[in-house]
């Protein structure tokens, strides 16, 4: 009987411990041989107008014959500004005269050219408008969406683009009838639904998050939920999960998925939490632990840019006040046209810029700069050279 | 028969023992958390103290749609109570609820944190937020999801009305 008792005590102390040795997830990738590259400053562009307001939620850049029009949206006050790239500040459109994009808020926007820009918002509404604010089309999934255990709704869950066209498709994030926080379930169900635009219905749910969000029942990473997506040059979607060292290559006619090594110096390993709501938590997570974030695809050099988000202390030194989620040291993993990794390079200066909105221009990549000037934006373009 | 009783007994004991120093560690907060940064908030962003059987309503202008329907909507159902203090973090995106706000302004104490500066301290403020000062400091505190605007109006009435 006394053997009983040690070995319930010792079964115990491992059920006990084994919870403390198993909240972190590796993310390693041995065998690289990273070529070195440069971060290369070409130029800034700095842009002055009395009506400016700057506080871009998204940048974008649309290439017309002879110049290049970026486009910056202020979500907050729901108006969009344009500036030649080449040139001057074209103008502001506000989202906020016409019915159908009044009171909505917007919170993505796709720039497919002057006469398409494809916004996304809260309550499931899409909207087409042209680069004046006239609006040319809607759809309210809220009003169309058959609702099934696999598909609850959608909605702009990446922090990023939740959305991309192909063909005659909008394809979008989808959630099931789980918690993503606190249901390891939700992480066994689709994330996202092709709606076919001719037909005016759902023709597909699909995609399968990794095994390993699955596998532990208990613990998860803080935004798993969320993934940054590109279609790639061959018409493939090349997604990045914020913990994943490697990227996923879909086939969008078979589903079929090929991982594609990732990896960031920076990032070795995450730091895993209960499968519980704890908002306070989680947020302290965003603001001091690094992350995956966006992929981008640059056609000009063709390459693609996957983000690495570092960590930094949850307080400001100084002010003892929380840092920001938004401001954090970021570097590039950069692959070529073939999904070949090449390297990472580093932008150090947290304060001066953002991972969340930059975006690609002939000259190179776009990148706003932070400004309390409510008059001023200003724009770095860069480039990775290859040493 | 007494020899093994006092094995099961003592092995109850042992069970029980390791299944408190598990569930010790996911002991949950039953207070509020974060009272020592909202009192440092208070200080800093509106130049206040805390005053006593008290309650401090945050709510952000600038979250989801249905959240602040929702507590605008209970708001304007209660009646003036200078023991109430609003405070509003953010600006709102449309003027939808200006009158609405307008009213209930009339009706509590306000204070203003327009730059969002509530984001800078460690509030858990993910959903409105009730902070009730008792004597002793906070008392008791309630986040306010959308499908408890029930109960937030009975907090609020349990201490203050």
């Amino acid at each position: 009987m006394r053997i009983i008792i040690f070995l319930v005590v010792i079964s115990g102390f491992v059920a006990c411990s084994d919870q403390s040795k198993n909240n972190e997830y590796s993310a390693q990738i041995e065998g690289f041989n990273p070529k070195s590259l440069l971060l290369k400053k070409e130029r800034r562009l700095v842009f002055e107008n009395d009506t400016i307001v700057g506080l871009y939620g998204s940048v974008g850049v649309v290439a017309e014959d002879d110049y290049e029009i970026v486009y910056g949206v202020n979500f907050m006050m729901n108006r969009i500004e344009k500036f030649k790239l080449n040139g001057a500040y074209v103008g502001t459109v506000s989202l906020s005269g016409d019915p159908n994009l009044d009171r909505i808020p917007w919170s993505e926007a796709l720039f497919i050219n002057r006469d398409s820009i494809l916004l996304f918002g809260d309550g499931e509404r899409f909207a087409l408008i042209n680069d004046q604010g006239t609006f040319k089309n809607g759809w309210d999934f809220s009003k169309n969406l058959d609702t099934d255990a696999n598909v609850a709704g959608i909605d702009p869950i990446n922090n990023d683009l939740s959305f991309f066209l192909n063909g005659n498709s909008i394809f979008v994030r989808s959630y099931p009838k789980y918690n993503w926080d606190t249901d390891w379930k939700y992480y066994s169900r689709p994330f996202m639904i092709e709606y076919d635009l001719e037909k005016n219905k759902v023709v597909r749910s699909f995609g399968e998050f990794p095994e390993y969000m699955v596998e532990n029942r208990k613990l998860r990473f803080v935004n798993d939920h969320k993934m940054s997506w590109v279609l790639g040059k061959d018409g493939d979607l090349i997604f990045s999960l914020r913990r994943d060292p490697y990227l996923y290559k879909m086939d969008l006619t078979n589903e079929q998925v090929e991982k594609i090594p990732a990896v960031s110096a920076s990032l070795k390993s995450f730091e895993l939490v209960p499968r519980t709501f704890d908002s306070q938590r989680d947020t302290n997570f965003l603001i001091s632990k690094g992350i995956y974030h966006r992929i981008l695809y640059d056609p000009y050099r063709d390459l693609y840019y996957r983000v690495a988000v570092h960590e930094q202390p949850l307080k400001n030194e100084k002010t003892n006040r929380l840092n920001s989620a938004a401001q954090k040291v970021f570097s590039l993993i950069v692959l070529d046209g073939s999904l070949n990794y090449l390297g990472e390079v580093v932008f150090e200066n947290k304060f001066e810029y953002s991972y969340l909105n930059f975006s690609i221009c002939k000259e190179g990549i776009l990148v706003p700069i932070y400004d309390n000037d409510e008059n001023v934006v200003t724009f770095d373009i860069y480039n990775v050279v290859v040493k | 028969m007494r020899g093994t009783r006092a094995y099961a007994t003592s092995l109850l004991f042992v069970i029980l023992g390791v299944f408190f120093s598990c569930s010790n560690g996911k002991k949950e907060f039953a207070e509020y958390p974060f009272e020592k940064e909202y009192l440092q908030y208070l200080i800093d962003v509106h130049s206040s103290e805390p005053k006593k059987n008290h309650i401090y309503y945050l709510l952000d202008l600038y979250s989801c749609d249905p959240c602040i329907n929702a507590n605008l909507g209970l708001l304007s159902k209660l009646g003036s109570n200078e023991n109430i203090t609003l405070v509003y973090i953010n600006k709102p995106r449309f003027n939808t609820w200006d009158s609405q706000i307008e009213s209930i302004n009339d009706k509590f104490m306000i204070l203003r944190d327009s730059v969002e500066e509530a984001n800078l301290y460690e509030l858990g403020l993910f959903k409105p937020l009730l902070l009730y000062f008792g004597e002793d400091g906070i008392e008791g505190y309630m986040n306010i999801s959308d499908f408890q605007i029930g109960e937030a109006q009975l907090f609020l009435e349990e201490r203050v009305y």
